[in-house]
């Protein structure tokens, strides 16, 4: 039984061996890829643009626009000499937040009159947006609460001393990068596994499978390991470069995120299956491997937390082998999470293999002619 | 054979590539419906808004004032107490597990000492792991805590009110709903997917072998590609009007610009799509290979390296590149601004230009490429 699935998974590997177009896809691709986008993608939410209009320019209004620019979120980009080159700047885009300090703030901040200092985010991109106007909420409330602009004594009040666990600097990419691991790993032995029977199918070639002395467990093993072999070694190779060349922490033990992606892989082969099987064509298996692409890469936190999506899409992502990877690797990278933290979502990931499996052979079973 | 642009050939082209895509069910949906039903599913996936903040507070005070800072933080409801430790070790506990996404250490004179009008110390620690909110959550805290000082000062009576008010204004989005920022930026997204019909039409005539009888016919290569480039772009306005009303009508973005020029620079945009799109298809013989060119080096790079989430990474020269290379790119500066800001095209001739500078290179190097021949 274990000889007849070797035979077919080493027929497998020959084929893509000799097939030079669908052997880079599967070995170089992902690779550059993932240099790609992981050296590209996202910079951090800091250095935002800040433009200014001092009306006032006293050493008070000086000392404000200084607190602003001191935060590593702002950068003064733009000090203006009127008030009409303000709405220009926030229309193109060149500035996320403008500052406008008016005419005898200092002199009425002194005598005791009521003063005020308008802000103005750009909130059409979000993020940036958002981000700019609370910084600078935060660090001017904090300065006027200190009584530091009106030259008087700090009155007292909490002294919010922030530490960042795990991710000290708030970089972005070691958020990011785990997950791009993740990712190219789920799309590049998903797609392998999808494109195995729908290949045959296609070619004619499933005919003489069929007829062939191999078992149908056999036949689904043989298909399987192809996939998991080149899931396993992509990982191997992408997670060297992650910690070789981005310089990522593994804080947690190899061992333990060998097992999981071991799982992961397993779980993406066994729905990879299910799409081959359902398809009677490369094309068709090809969309819709990208549909589940898609769809996962948006419920599996990739970006944004899965703690803050709506009640019925954290069910959905629920059936995402991703989205419980990604759990798993940022908590192991980062956090150094043994797996006995992370049990959940290897269950999750063995319940969702078996169900795939189940699926595929019952699908096999029945369209297998 | 007349080297010269016929009219009559390219409508012809034009109008059987029309029949062909009305006539394929999942063509014509994949045209037309599918940029709709994607910008609906990911309209909802891209909400940035942070719904709760789960908080640990280990209060070695236990005093009148520490219950009400902490009350006073939960007060609004988006923070929530998750956990109260007893010790340190049982936060890095809370952290590690992911219970709670920040955690605060009130000391034990908190009270005495802000009462004699300290300034008190206290250990704020926020899960950094997830940065982007991990930044939200820290400054949910911060910025309640700020509030609180600041009341409690009035409280003692040592200031009247806040000497110096901050009016802030958040324009074009009054309310900062990320659905609004990001729905017009999703639709360059999704409007990418009618490309890749484009390309699975051509690639399929040279696999199918109904190229060969094109051979035969006296169709220029360039008025080939033009009559499809046309029906192609005639059907994905039409699915770009539909997106527009989901964005409108069911995510209820305003709209605030001119929308006829919406529709000049989305069928800008879609030129220079569907001409790298038809690049693609003269260079590469199989529709799995050129499929799998547009998804891989056209759609995925067009979510992450847009701006269209995060910002363009200002530090690598890359990353700029390619971000002004990817047509994506500039229609996002186009739809944001024409849906939020309700800019003109005065505001917009950069990325105007760039679409319009892409779509000649495009079109043209598929016109030098194509080879009728080829097939």
């Amino acid at each position: 039984m274990l000889a007849q699935a070797l035979n077919l998974a080493q027929k497998e590997f020959i084929q893509v061996w000799r097939d030079k177009v669908l052997m880079v896809f599967v070995v170089v691709g992902p690779i550059i890829q993932f240099v790609l986008l992981a050296q590209t993608a996202g910079g951090d939410i800091q250095h935002l643009s800040l433009a200014v209009l001092d009306e006032d320019k006293t050493s008070v209004s000086r000392e404000l626009i200084k607190v602003l620019d001191n935060t590593p979120d702002l950068d003064l980009r733009y000090y203006l000499g009127s008030a009409s080159q303000m709405g220009p700047l926030m229309d193109s885009g060149k500035a996320s937040l403008g500052l406008v300090i008016p005419r005898r703030f200092a002199a009425n901040l002194n005598s005791g009159m009521p003063v005020a200092v308008q802000m103005l985010a750009d909130g059409s991109s979000y993020l940036e947006g958002g981000t700019a106007i609370r910084v600078a909420q935060g660090a001017l409330a904090d300065l006027i609460g200190r009584g530091a602009l009106s030259g008087g004594i700090d009155p007292g009040g909490i002294d919010l001393r922030t530490r960042v666990e795990f991710n000290p600097l708030l970089n972005i990419k070691w958020h990011t990068i785990p997950a791009q691991l993740g990712f190219i790993v789920f799309q590049i032995s998903f797609l392998v596994a999808s494109l195995s029977f729908a290949r045959e199918r296609e070619l004619g070639t499933l005919e003489q499978l069929r007829i062939a002395p191999i078992s149908q467990a056999e036949l689904l093993a043989g298909k399987a390991t192809l996939a998991m072999v080149v899931g396993m070694a992509d990982f191997l190779v992408v997670f060297a470069i992650c910690l070789r060349v981005f310089q990522l922490p593994m804080r947690g033990s190899f061992s333990d995120l060998l097992a999981l992606t071991f799982l992961f892989v397993a779980a993406n082969v066994a729905m990879g299956m299910v799409v081959s099987v359902l398809c009677s064509s490369q094309q068709q298996a090809l969309l819709m491997v990208f549909l589940i692409c898609v769809l996962q890469v948006n419920v599996s936190g990739y970006l944004l937390s899965v703690n803050n999506m709506p009640a019925g899409l954290q069910m959905l992502a629920e059936f995402s082998p991703l989205r419980h990877y990604l759990t798993a690797v940022r908590e192991i990278m980062l956090k150094g999470s043994p797996i006995t933290l992370l049990l959940d979502d290897a269950v999750a990931l063995v319940l969702l293999t078996v169900a795939s499996g189940a699926v595929a052979w019952g699908l096999l079973k029945r369209r297998g002619d | 054979m007349t080297r010269i642009l016929s009219f009559s050939r390219v409508s012809s082209v034009c109008l059987k590539e029309f029949r062909h895509i009305r006539r394929d069910p999942r063509i014509l949906f994949l045209v037309v419906l599918s940029p709709a039903i994607m910008l609906m599913a990911f309209g909802y996936l891209f909400s940035f808004e942070i719904t709760r903040v789960r908080l640990a507070v280990l209060d070695l005070d236990r005093s009148s004032t520490s219950r009400a800072y902490v009350a006073s933080l939960l007060s609004d409801g988006e923070i929530q107490l998750a956990a109260s430790p007893g010790s340190f070790d049982e936060i890095d506990q809370l952290l590690l597990r992911g219970v709670v996404d920040v955690a605060l250490v009130l000391p034990q004179s908190l009270e005495a000492d802000l009462l004699a009008g300290g300034r008190v110390p206290v250990q704020l620690i926020v899960d950094g792991a997830d940065p982007l909110s991990g930044r939200q959550n820290g400054a949910a805290v911060v910025e309640r805590s700020l509030s609180f000082s600041a009341n409690l000062q009035v409280q003692r009576g040592v200031t009247k009110q806040a000497p110096v008010e901050i009016r802030s204004q958040v324009l074009y989005n009054p309310e900062l709903k990320s659905v609004w920022s990001m729905v017009p930026a999703l639709l360059a997204i999704v409007l990418i997917v009618p490309a890749l019909a484009i390309v699975i039409s051509i690639t399929r005539e040279k696999e199918t072998g109904s190229f060969e009888g094109l051979a035969a016919t006296p169709v220029q290569g360039a008025e080939y590609l033009l009559g499809k480039l046309v029906a192609h772009t005639a059907f994905s306005l039409l699915s770009g009007l539909l997106a527009l009303v989901v964005a409108v009508g069911w995510f209820r973005v305003p709209f605030a610009g001119d929308p006829l020029l919406l529709i000049l620079l989305t069928v800008d945009y879609l030129v220079a799509t569907m001409g790298f799109a038809m690049l693609v298809a003269t260079l590469v013989k199989s529709q799995q290979a050129a499929m799998l060119i547009v998804l891989l080096m056209y759609f995925v790079p067009s979510f992450f390296l847009t701006g269209l989430i995060v910002p363009v990474n200002p530090e690598s020269a890359t990353a700029q590149f390619i971000a002004m290379a990817l047509p994506a790119t500039h229609f996002v500066t186009v739809s944001r601004g024409l849906f939020l800001k309700g800019v003109g095209l005065a505001d917009l001739q950069e990325p105007a230009v760039s679409l319009a500078i892409m779509a000649g290179v495009a079109l043209f190097l598929s016109i030098a490429f194509f080879r009728k021949e080829a097939a």
